[in-house]
């Protein structure tokens, strides 16, 4: 079968989702894989191609006119003809919000199996079996799929490790440029323009040494000011998960996430955070991860460096107190 | 009247392994209780602003036992107008679809409101299908709905890292709403006792055999084992009594900055 990857935008070069897909892509027994395709829509890698050898086999770039590589339904119609084309295809993607919706859409309209949120995958033979989180990520689920007339695989950021590329032996990659084809077009929806948060003049959480971050295992916004005591004590920087922000605790710009920022402070300190892939995927690249949580379970211990199973209401108080007196 | 459907689930409160099972193939939870899906209350709020703003018509479904019947009079309690049920019970996203799909054709609502993911499965499926089958617009992460006319709805959804698109859909549509598009508001208890007296409408059984022929090369997949997440990368954990794992975090933090 034919392993497709949907390589989206990205601020880097290559979507770094694409070189762990890869890096998992290549221990699939190369009988079962066939060579590796990435699909690019819009001309965001023209001239970059370079930037894919040794990486991939094969690189489809789809021409599309302006605007229309950011439209979720024209995406999805062009990555079903491509898998279809290429049948039987693997598609694999990222669970970003894009991939999100996309592959579902691309699995039910070529009714082959779709797997979202993916952590594992391994064979047996031609057998695959493919492990997806639940309950908030405190079990997972290992699936036995049947995936001989294709499939659809959204992956979570950081699951699998990227690939290093060696520069022996690197191939090169070889260029197939797609035409744009009128059943593509937009039917449903019209994408009206694309916007980003300013956050000019405001502190960047993306820039702190220390973050401070909390969940809603503070409880209530009564409690955010010896957090913020916290903060300041140890020079750094407050944030937070998503749900501090829906609950407007604090402003959209303290927000770690793949809905948020993405942080790579030396030190992040978890407070109250049940470590949601979501949330994960925006603070997994920090140097030391700090977590305290009541939960032993809680999910954010899996991606910790140090664990502390305590209630935050009762430690922070305690670590401010030591830190006054160490002063 | 513009109908606007919001699709619902329940989902278990436990989530200890011994909660959960696997029965030919599929997923299933016991000795627990049911909540709805917290993506899912949002999908509900937002029923209610675009009802109060629009005069709406509200309908609320559900896939699932007898049981999950609490989501639905939760629903009422927050100002649904209609709830309906789908006998059946089933974790995979797409026959969830498969059964709510044939109560939405009868209702023929203009929008289509679902959550973003559910708090068990943690994806996103759902809406997704239901928009594929019945061959209409889609917008996930859907944060705010700035326009709607009798034709169509005008939304900003979030696409990540900050970024949002503004995107305008034709009706009929689904909407997958992020958490936060609306404040949660509370819901009384006596309110809640209030909507018990309602009976709940059972619109029809998803017959999973049935379901499964229909969409065959989707369910090529079945659970095999429930596993608790790898302990490769697991956290070191500071024991001790409270002061001491606060010295060591302290200790951790001044000699790492």
């Amino acid at each position: 079968m034919n392993s497709l990857i949907y390589i989206e935008p990205s601020e880097d070069v290559i979507d770094p989702m694409t070189k762990q897909i890869v890096s998992k892509i290549r221990k699939i027994p190369e009988e079962l894989r066939r060579p590796i395709k990435g699909i690019v829509i819009g001309n965001h890698l023209d001239g970059k191609e370079s930037q894919f050898h040794g990486l991939i086999d094969d690189l489809i770039m789809v021409e599309a006119p302006s605007g229309s590589e950011s439209n979720t339904e024209v995406i999805s119609k062009i990555l079903t003809d491509i898998v279809s084309e290429n049948s039987p295809g693997i598609l694999f993607l990222g669970f970003t919000f894009l991939g999100m919706e996309v592959g579902p859409a691309v699995g039910w309209r070529l009714n082959i199996p779709v797997i979202t949120n993916c952590v594992g995958l391994d064979w047996i033979g031609s057998q695959a079996y493919l492990k997806r989180a639940i309950l908030g990520g405190k079990l997972v689920v290992s699936f036995k799929v049947d995936l001989s007339r294709g499939g659809v695989i959204s992956v979570q950021k950081g699951a699998w490790k990227d690939i290093e590329i060696s520069n022996e032996n690197r191939g090169v990659v070889s260029v197939k440029r797609l035409p744009w084809r009128k059943t593509w077009a937009n039917e449903k929806t019209e994408v009206v323009g694309i916007s980003e948060e300013s956050w000019e003049g405001e502190e960047d959480i993306t820039k702190a040494e220390l973050l401070v971050s909390v969940g809603r295992g503070m409880g209530d916004p009564e409690n955010l000011p010896i957090v913020k005591e916290l903060t300041e004590k140890l020079g750094g920087m407050i944030s937070c998960s998503r749900p501090v922000v829906d609950l407007g605790w604090l402003p959209a710009n303290r927000q770690v996430g793949i809905s948020g920022r993405t942080v790579s402070p030396v030190i992040y300190l978890a407070l109250g955070i049940s470590g949601q892939a979501n949330h994960v995927a925006g603070m997994d690249a920090s140097r030391i991860i700090i977590a305290v949580n009541k939960d032993p379970s809680a999910p954010i211990f899996n991606v910790a460096n140090y664990g502390v199973v305590d209630d935050i209401l009762q430690f922070v108080p305690e670590l401010l107190e030591q830190i006054k007196q160490n002063s | 009247m513009m109908r606007i459907a919001v699709c619902c689930k329940g989902v278990p409160v436990e989530t200890k392994p011994e909660s959960v099972y696997i029965l030919n193939g599929d997923i299933y939870f016991r000795d627990t209780n049911f909540y709805i899906n917290e993506f899912d209350a949002y999908a509900l709020e937002t029923a209610i602003a675009l009802k109060n703003s629009s005069g709406a018509e509200t309908v609320a479904l559900t896939v699932g036992p007898l049981r999950v019947q609490e989501v639905l009079y939760f629903a009422l309690a927050k100002g649904i107008d209609h709830v309906l049920r789908i006998d059946g019970e089933t974790s995979f996203p797409e026959l969830i679809a498969s059964g709510l799909i044939s109560a939405l054709i009868e209702i023929k609502p203009q929008i289509i409101l679902a959550g973003v993911q559910s708090e068990d499965w943690m994806g996103g499926e759902v809406g997704i299908y239901i928009s594929q089958a019945l061959n209409i617009g889609l917008a996930y992460a859907v944060i705010e709905i700035c326009e709607l006319n009798d034709t169509h709805v005008r939304i900003k959804k979030e696409v990540g890292g900050g970024r949002k698109a503004e995107v305008i859909l034709k009706l009929p549509a689904v909407l997958c709403v992020q958490s936060g598009i609306q404040p949660l508001r509370y819901v009384s208890a006596m309110k809640r006792q209030k909507v018990r007296k309602t009976p709940i409408k059972l619109a029809g059984k998803l017959n999973l055999e049935d379901a499964k022929k229909s969409i065959s090369g989707m369910i090529a997949y079945m659970a095999e084992e429930i596993l608790l997440p790898s302990k490769e990368g697991y956290a070191e954990m500071i024991t001790g009594d409270r002061s001491e794992k606060v010295a060591k975090v302290l200790e951790i933090i001044n000699h790492t900055l």
